[in-house]
């Protein structure tokens, strides 16, 4: 184990700090909190319909692994006939309300608002220390800013998506946030990593 | 000293200063381990595995078979380190290995007497009898003499770390043929990732008195890395072993990030694996200089001819006061005379040959170094080496060298393109094997591929590079190839020489796992002939070298023997990793608490302000117990806990089960098809316990699912199996019935789940509900209610059992789970309100006689676990036909049923198998198993569950519980499994 976690509980989130080289940060990473999100699954045969019904409320929903946003919403392909859709300052009864007004019985909508940890990953360094667990090309020739994957990171399920050139954004199940934000910090250590949101040590 | 006058990539301007066998030498930055101690004129550097003769460094890279040392002490000593590639750092500590007292005087060393009877086989062949002694005495003792380094004894103080690239082509190797191919992929902007074994790259060419582009190797290699390190779509990665090819155009890397210093800087690992995909690569992993098989050629002194003039023109280092070299073929003789030309005093080149090419003749004439042609050498002699025996047509005689240089010939390199089942291919114009099919979206250039002259490399790097890139969609533009000087490449194919008779000493052919030309003689007497089993039989090619030198040796000898020709022999084939690859890299982040994730669950930090003490349930960390002051042990918690809970009321957080949330019209069809029981018919606002079943008939899982809208269910499984029901019901949705319309979405992690239980838990639930009826008609078993809790929190209340007791399990937004939690704890104080854990769980659920994961095994079924009567007949579900297969369906076959001790003071193990009362203890008589035990406070002793042949109709009978492991001979009384309210009506209240 790497001494950088030696004293930090593996149950527990990495509490904020600056961790690994000192000076400017490579990596910085901020849990994003309260967001409301909510699982929207088209029903049988309903996704060319959900797509259109959810354009003209004002979310365009990307037919594949990419992120769109809308009416205040954020939508991540996670799944054919899949999304899961984010709103900052909203509650998840209100985000289910709106989403299933948007597309009446033409999809599932389930509240997530507690399910995940969610992560805002950047800095100059931040691909590299991805790259430590993370499966997928991020080279900006292949993964770009609106892009976004459901994929397996140091043993964890997670989805993530790059909001800008800057920011990759990721959902992690909230048992497992932990054990990710113990890859994330000794994999960004060398580069010198902020890490904020998760609480003090 | 035999550190040249000059030359060299070595910095003489920095000395660094080391260790081996605890002696101080010094050295420079550039210099390996092994080439700064052969410039110090140490030559014995090891003793060998069987036999432990001294030996010496043979080569000048990864295929080294005999410098191995144990690198560092302590936590970070690494056993059977190659020096030729160990980096050399100020204050390095090394010691040789397999040796005792010493190096120089090795007690082991009497095994060389005894060679004669130490052949291969021999242990085989002696050790037989009696057999059970071969495990307990004569492996042990065999090991102990021989085997190698020492790992270290203390855990490993770094951290490695695992990475993956992506690159359009990949380049493996930096020598001119690599350079070439990077160069020309790079410029046509792909992707292109150089990877290198070696510190610096260059390969041969650092070593090499070559011209390109009209300039010295050396400025071409400077060039082309400043080229290559200024283009953006460009990774150098040196240190780094390709050690791999795997399907999907995949290639396993090791980068040895910290291993040229003394310890790992700050965050940073030793060793960092990469998965390279790459859609496109050049193999341009160069050609091992071939050894030849002659009396006395693993004396220290007797190196690779290339190796000896690496040593000298790239180390500044003579591996001798004097030397010369034994060669077949042109490349070695330049090679020795470029030495000769940095300052190494070469005092003969022996070639097999009638005569050498004139240039190659001219310059060793102008060098002052004398030629024999068609000499052999024929024995060596000293401890180290001292003098050789060259024998020609026109007689013997004996040269006083400290080194000898051998070469015979070249042998490509092309372990990687065997790794997805490539047979390597003769080409007997260059006797030699050359790839034959290589893994998809390879290309092999240069040396690796058989292609020896220099400007043939280079163009053939060149053209594979810029194809490479083009298949990978990149226009590249066909640039001209690095121009080079014709080097000559002429050979003559010569693998073995004998000796007179046993003059000379043993010849051998693998010198890492000691096979000399005799074993191979002796394998070929004895039958093993085919290449595989000659393999096996001497253990040619097995040592952690991989028989990189020495297989082609092998096969040579063989082929001699049976005078068949060496294609006709055959080839091993070579399998990942191409060098040795350190455990704790495959591992990276993930050891001890990182091996696999820690799950808390949403109380996780309430539990730990209760003092409880945690198991690990699968990745899960759950509560086993809250134990209390003055508790003595572990069981008078539990006790404690199962009491409070059936007296008056108990918690704990269940948010473990898998929660699977499913909605559309068709939810009940499906339902009804994976489950045994009817759910369609289930009404809204109710619960029901269903079992599934796999295909094969057998239990895959259970639980309770509800109803919360005509076309909306939530479904719970167990903990173990969450992520196995949910892959299963996407499984039906998409492959068994896609025309079913039914939404799935884990909602696991988003919701705590906490059990109220006992005869009071309505009271408890009743204080933090918002005005929800909870009363036996407001709520009744097996109903579900939704409202808010606390003032306001989402909620959803599953009026469920597990205990047997009234019971409740209250679901809201993970967030809130802690606050659920605390606001139940203070609800329920005035009843003494009990927070218990998982070891609880068990008692209680063992009291009531409800099946578990010690039940639900995959061996049972529905029938076995006395569930049968829930199948309906009315439908057809996954596994109804296979489970009623007559094994199934065999009335003999062992059911559920309970257990109590005739002894009631007794304790009950589970795994104690059942037999008749007198009954032989023989697996003919074995009917069945204990499943789970418990001791229960609720009836003072020790209770069982378990599957016994015909279980349910021997109700009162005895039988006995035989448990040889643990020394347990009793007998037990058959019951029905439900110990306490058998007929629910606790749970009804």
């Amino acid at each position: 184990m790497s001494d950088l976690l030696e004293h930090i509980a593996p149950t527990r989130l990495v509490p904020a700090g600056h961790y690994g080289s000192e000076g400017a940060a490579g990596v910085t990473a901020r849990a994003v909190e309260p967001v409301a999100a909510a699982t929207l699954v088209a029903r049988k045969g309903a996704t060319a319909r959900l797509i259109a019904a959810c354009a003209a409320a004002g979310l365009p929903l990307a037919d594949g692994p990419r992120v769109s946003s809308g009416a205040g919403l954020e939508a991540v392909g996670t799944g054919p006939g899949r999304w899961l859709i984010l709103a900052e300052a909203m509650s998840g009864a209100d985000l289910v309300a709106r989403l299933s007004a948007m597309a009446p019985s033409l999809a599932a909508v389930t509240d997530q608002s507690d399910a995940n940890l969610i992560l805002d990953v950047s800095g100059e360094k931040a691909r590299a220390a991805m790259a430590k667990g993370v499966m997928v090309d991020l080279d900006p020739t292949a993964f770009a800013a609106g892009d976004a994957a459901t994929t397996t990171v140091s043993h964890v399920g997670v989805t993530f998506w790059q909001r800008d050139a800057a920011t990759f954004r990721f959902a992690v199940g909230r048992s497992f946030a932990p054990a990710f934000l113990r890859w994330l910090t000794v994999s960004a250590a060398e580069f010198g990593f902020a890490l904020s949101g998760t609480g003090r040590g | 000293m035999t550190r040249l006058a000059h030359g060299g990539l070595i910095d003489r301007s920095l000395t660094l200063s080391f260790a081996f066998d605890g002696k101080t030498f010094t050295g420079h930055p550039g210099d390996t381990l092994a080439s700064a101690l052969l410039a110090n004129g140490v030559r014995l550097v090891g003793r060998s595995f069987k036999y432990h003769r001294p030996r010496g460094v043979v080569t000048a890279g990864s295929e080294e078979p005999n410098a191995l040392v144990e690198l560092r002490t302590g936590a970070r000593r690494e056993p059977n380190t190659r020096a030729t590639t160990v980096e050399l750092y100020d204050g390095l500590e090394a010691a040789s290995q397999n040796r005792w007292p010493s190096l120089d005087h090795d007690v082991l060393s009497v095994n060389r007497l005894v060679s004669p009877f130490l052949g291969a086989g021999f242990y085989y062949k002696t050790f037989m009898w009696p057999a059970a002694f071969w495990e307990k005495v004569y492996e042990p003792v065999i090991r102990r003499a021989a085997g190698l380094g020492r790992a270290a004894d203390a855990p490993d103080p770094d951290h490695y770390e695992k990475a993956t690239a992506f690159c359009d082509v990949l380049v493996i190797g930096s020598g001119a043929a690599g350079l070439a191919a990077a160069l020309a992929a790079a410029r046509s902007g792909a992707r292109v990732i150089l990877a290198d074994e070696d510190f610096r790259l260059g390969g041969r060419l650092l070593s090499e008195r070559a011209v390109i582009n009209g300039g010295s190797a050396l400025d071409f290699v400077a060039r082309a890395e400043d080229e290559l390190a200024s283009l953006r779509n460009v990774r150098l990665m040196p240190r780094t072993t390709v050690f791999g090819a795997y399907d999907g155009s995949e290639y396993g890397a090791v980068e040895r990030v910290s291993d040229h210093l003394p310890a790992p800087l700050p965050f940073q690992p030793r060793q960092r694996l990469w998965r390279i995909v790459a859609k496109r690569c050049v193999l341009a992993a160069g050609a091992f200089d071939r050894p030849i098989v002659f009396p006395g050629n693993d004396r220290p002194g007797v190196m690779s001819a290339l190796a000896l003039a690496t040593y000298a023109t790239r180390y500044g280092a003579g591996a001798g006061a004097n030397a010369a070299v034994f060669s077949t073929n042109d490349h070695a003789v330049a090679a020795a005379l470029d030495a000769a030309d940095a300052g190494l005093k070469l005092d003969a080149v022996i070639d097999v040959r009638p005569a050498l090419p004139e240039p190659l003749a001219a310059r060793a004439k102008a060098l002052g170094v004398r030629v024999i042609t068609e000499g052999e050498v024929v024995a060596t002699s000293g401890k180290c080496l001292t003098s050789v025996t060259v024998r020609t047509p026109r007689g013997s005689e004996t040269l006083a060298v400290e080194a000898l240089g051998v070469s015979g010939g070249a042998t490509p390199n092309l372990n990687l393109t065997c790794h997805l089942g490539g047979k390597p291919v003769w080409r007997e114009d260059i006797a030699a094997f050359v790839p034959g099919a290589v893994p998809p979206g390879m290309a092999v250039a240069g040396a690796a591929a058989g292609t020896f002259g220099l400007a043939d490399i280079l163009a053939e790097g060149t053209r594979l590079g810029a194809s490479a890139a083009s298949d990978a969609g990149f226009a590249a533009s066909p640039a001209p190839a690095p121009q080079a000087e014709g080097t000559s490449t002429g050979f003559k194919a010569v693998f073995h020489v004998k000796g007179k008779g046993s003059k000379g000493g043993p010849a051998f052919v693998d010198q890492q796992n000691d096979v000399t030309a005799k074993d191979v003689a002796l394998a070929h007497r004895e039958g093993f002939r085919a290449v595989e089993l000659l393999k096996r039989y001497t253990t040619l090619g097995m040592a952690t070298d991989q028989g990189k030198t020495s297989n082609m040796a092998g096969l040579a000898v063989m082929a001699e023997l049976t005078g068949k020709g060496i294609p006709a022999t055959g080839t091993t084939v070579f399998r990942p990793p191409y060098t040795p690859v350190a455990l704790g890299v495959l591992a990276g982040h993930h050891r001890g608490i990182d091996f696999k994730p820690a799950r808390p669950t949403p109380t996780h930090e309430w539990a730990q302000t209760q003092g409880a003490v945690f198991v690990e349930t699968g990745l899960w960390m759950r509560a086993a117990y809250f134990p209390k002051p003055g508790e003595k042990d572990w069981l008078e918690s539990v006790n404690r806990e199962v009491k409070a809970t059936r007296e008056s009321v108990g918690v704990i957080d269940v948010s473990t089960f898998g929660k699977i949330d499913l909605q559309g019209p068709d939810v009940g069809v499906l339902l009804d098809r994976v489950y045994i029981n009817m759910f369609s018919t289930l009404a809204v606002g109710k619960a029901r316990y269903g079992v599934m079943l796999r295909e094969d008939g057998l239990v895959m899982d259970d639980g309770t699912t509800a109803r919360l809208a005509d076309d909306h269910y939530v479904m719970t499984t167990t903990t173990a199996n969450a992520a196995k029901v949910y892959q299963h019901l996407e499984f039906c949705l998409q492959v068994l019935w896609p025309e079913l319309d039914v939404c799935l979405a884990s909602v696991s992690e988003q919701w705590a789940q906490i059990a109220v239980s006992g005869p009071r838990s309505r009271e408890v639930l009743a204080k933090i509900v918002d005005g929800l009826d909870v009363s036996n008609a407001g709520l009744p078993f097996m109903g579900v209610a939704q409202g808010t809790v606390m003032g306001g929190v989402q909620a959803r209340i599953f009026r469920l059992s597990f205990s047997g007791e009234l019971g409740y399990e209250i679901a809201v937004p993970a967030r809130h789970g802690p606050a659920l939690m605390q606001a139940l704890m203070a609800a329920g104080a005035p009843f003494g309100i009990t927070p218990y854990g998982v070891e609880a769980l068990g008692v209680l659920r063992i009291e009531k006689g409800h099946v578990s994961g010690s039940e639900l095994t995959g061996q049972t079924s529905a029938r076995d676990l006395g569930l049968g009567k829930m199948a309906s007949t009315k439908k057809d579900y996954i596994g109804r036909v296979m489970a009623a297969r007559p094994a199934f369906t065999d009335p003999d076959r062992p059911s559920f049923v309970g257990f109590k001790p005739v002894d009631r003071t007794v304790r009950l193990r589970a795994g104690a198998h059942f037999l008749k009362i007198g009954a032989a203890a023989s697996t003919e008589n074995d009917e069945g198993y204990m499943t789970s035990t418990a001791f229960s406070p609720t009836l003072g002793h020790y209770i069982g569950l378990g599957l016994l042949k015909r279980g349910p109709e021997r109700i009162g009978e005895k039988v006995r519980a035989f448990d040889p492991l643990r020394g347990g001979d009793i007998e037990v009384e058959v019951c029905s499994p439900a110990f306490i309210d058998p007929q629910g009506e606790k749970q009804r209240v």
